[in-house]
């Protein structure tokens, strides 16, 4: 017994915050996603062991776990309504609102490059462009001398073929006219990522992608995909994109109420499935997407997440 | 906004609906406040009042908002991490940084050798930390401290957590992820092989 009590009060020492700090504790400390994942038992074992490592040697975020974990197994009562007032009331004078409220914020001062996109600096821009492509014109029309000009080489939308994934193969080449894009790919299918948009390098691409033009095979034209933040939308739309063949039936039952813009919210779970989201009015295109969701063959979340799937019907 | 899910309302937060920063603030405001309680109750117990969590809870709403959002575009869910759970971390860190620079020269709140007893519950359970005047217990922490550097590192936060900041087996048990029982093998076969080991090299 006095054996164990004077080794209880050793360890005591020899893991007093003073001492015992490895190399580790000058580390930088994890994210909050990264403490938070371990009090929920989300992390992996590798990143669940370099936490512990860490743990062991910083006290402040030992600090910040016991206290997190605390606050997580206590009750939750709202809080009351005048911190919610004054809370709200400190946001709108941080997003320096006259009104008083969130909604008119100061636009996000543009930085690096985009900062020489504004107006001003754009007009001298825009007239010396205006004046060269008049000049052009003129001379286009007038030429100075007798020599046929060959005629001009195909051009191409640099946009597109930025957006559009292609195989060098379905590059168009000088002096012919583009191949028509591929539909439908032909045998089976490239192995899958576990999640969508977990891809190395797309993580961080932004959440809205644009696409853009329509694909012909399926008739609907899908102008953009948007996913919660950690989702690759840009690679969800081209993924859907590919397979918008199997959505062809869908067409005519959605184009019999009309033409024009559709907008559809569907919530994927953790299988693959789709539903429709709460307020998502059961319409003929949207019953159409549920029925041929699986055709999508879209990669299964790690968790359930909406997507907001906006189509232009011709 | 009520129906939308938490990554739809922090998409929304962050496109600046007005609406939608209201049901934030009213969705998240009982894991904010209770993190802020919990925190204040754990290492600050004399500074716990409406008024002084009220003040905290407004600037974790601030810090978030800062710099264009800058913290609140850091979430990404990653790990299955929920909202709630990170803005937990968040405000307990934030209540942390202030609690720290607001006596950086007084009572540390790591429990570090020089602390009052029962000030804060990270402090060691026996009656405080050895004073090791004799050069033989010099020498068995040193020892100890170089056996403790080879356990795995979830042993090592183990014996971390339960002898150097105090925790209790229940509150150990629970921040790792283990049962009660479970951490008390653990605890009893890294003390058998520590004492084991320390018989081998005379230490005790």
């Amino acid at each position: 017994m006095a054996e164990d009590q004077r080794l209880d009060r050793l360890l005591g020492a020899a893991l007093a915050p003073s001492g015992g700090r490895d190399a580790s504790g000058a580390e930088p400390c994890p994210g909050g996603e990264v403490l938070a994942s371990y009090l929920e038992g989300g992390l992996g074992r590798e990143a669940r062991e370099k936490l512990e490592q860490h743990l062991a040697a910083c006290p402040v975020c030992r600090l910040t776990l016991a206290a997190a974990r605390e606050a997580r197994e206590a009750p939750e009562p709202p809080a009351p309504p005048d911190w919610l007032a004054g809370a709200r009331s400190g946001l709108a004078a941080a997003f320096g609102s006259r009104e008083g409220g969130v909604s008119a914020p100061s636009p996000r001062p543009r930085q690096g490059w985009r900062r020489w996109l504004s107006w001003p600096r754009l007009l001298p821009v825009g007239a010396a462009l205006v004046t060269a492509g008049l000049t052009l014109v003129v001379l286009h029309s007038f030429p100075l001398g007798t020599r046929r000009q060959s005629p001009p080489a195909p051009r191409h939308n640099t946009l597109l073929l930025e957006r559009v994934p292609t195989s060098p193969k379905a590059l168009p080449r000088p002096g012919r006219a583009a191949p028509a894009p591929r539909v439908r790919r032909r045998g089976p299918s490239p192995p899958r990522a576990a999640m969508p948009g977990r891809e190395e390098g797309l993580a961080l691409a932004p959440p809205r992608a644009k696409v853009a033009r329509p694909r012909p095979g399926a008739g609907l034209d899908l102008v953009s995909v948007q996913a919660p933040p950690g989702h690759d939308s840009r690679l969800l739309a081209t993924r859907i994109r590919r397979r918008l063949p199997v959505l062809a039936a869908c067409r005519a039952k959605a184009a019999a109420s009309g033409g024009g813009k559709r907008v559809i919210r569907l919530v994927i779970d953790k299988g693959g499935r789709a539903r429709l989201a709460p307020g998502q009015a059961p319409g003929a295109l949207a019953r159409c997407l549920l029925e041929h969701w699986s055709g999508l063959e879209l990669p299964r979340p790690d968790r359930e997440l909406v997507l907001v799937l906006t189509f232009r019907l011709p | 906004m009520k129906n939308l899910s938490d990554q739809d309302l922090l998409q929304r937060c962050l496109d600046r609906e007005e609406a939608a920063w209201a049901e934030f603030v009213e969705r998240f405001s009982g894991p904010i406040r209770g993190a802020i309680y919990a925190t204040l109750r754990r290492y600050a117990p004399e500074l716990v009042s409406p008024e002084q969590a009220r003040d905290l809870f407004q600037q974790v709403f601030l810090a978030l908002c800062q710099d264009d959002c800058r913290r609140l575009r850091s979430f990404k869910g990653r790990g299955g991490c929920s909202l709630a759970g990170w803005l937990r971390v968040v405000a307990t860190r934030q209540v942390i940084d202030q609690l720290r620079r607001r006596e950086p020269a007084g009572r540390p709140l790591h429990g570090a050798p020089g602390d009052q007893p029962g000030s804060r519950p990270l402090d060691p359970p026996d009656q405080g930390p050895l004073a090791p005047e004799m050069m033989e217990d010099k020498e068995a922490v040193a020892f100890l401290r170089r056996e403790l550097h080879e356990l795995k590192p979830r042993e090592r936060l183990i014996m971390q957590l339960r002898f150097g900041d105090g925790l209790s087996g229940r509150e150990v048990a629970s921040l790792v992820g283990v049962s009660r029982n479970h951490l008390d093998q653990i605890v009893h076969r890294i003390k058998a092989r520590l004492k084991k080991r320390a018989r081998e090299e005379g230490y005790v």
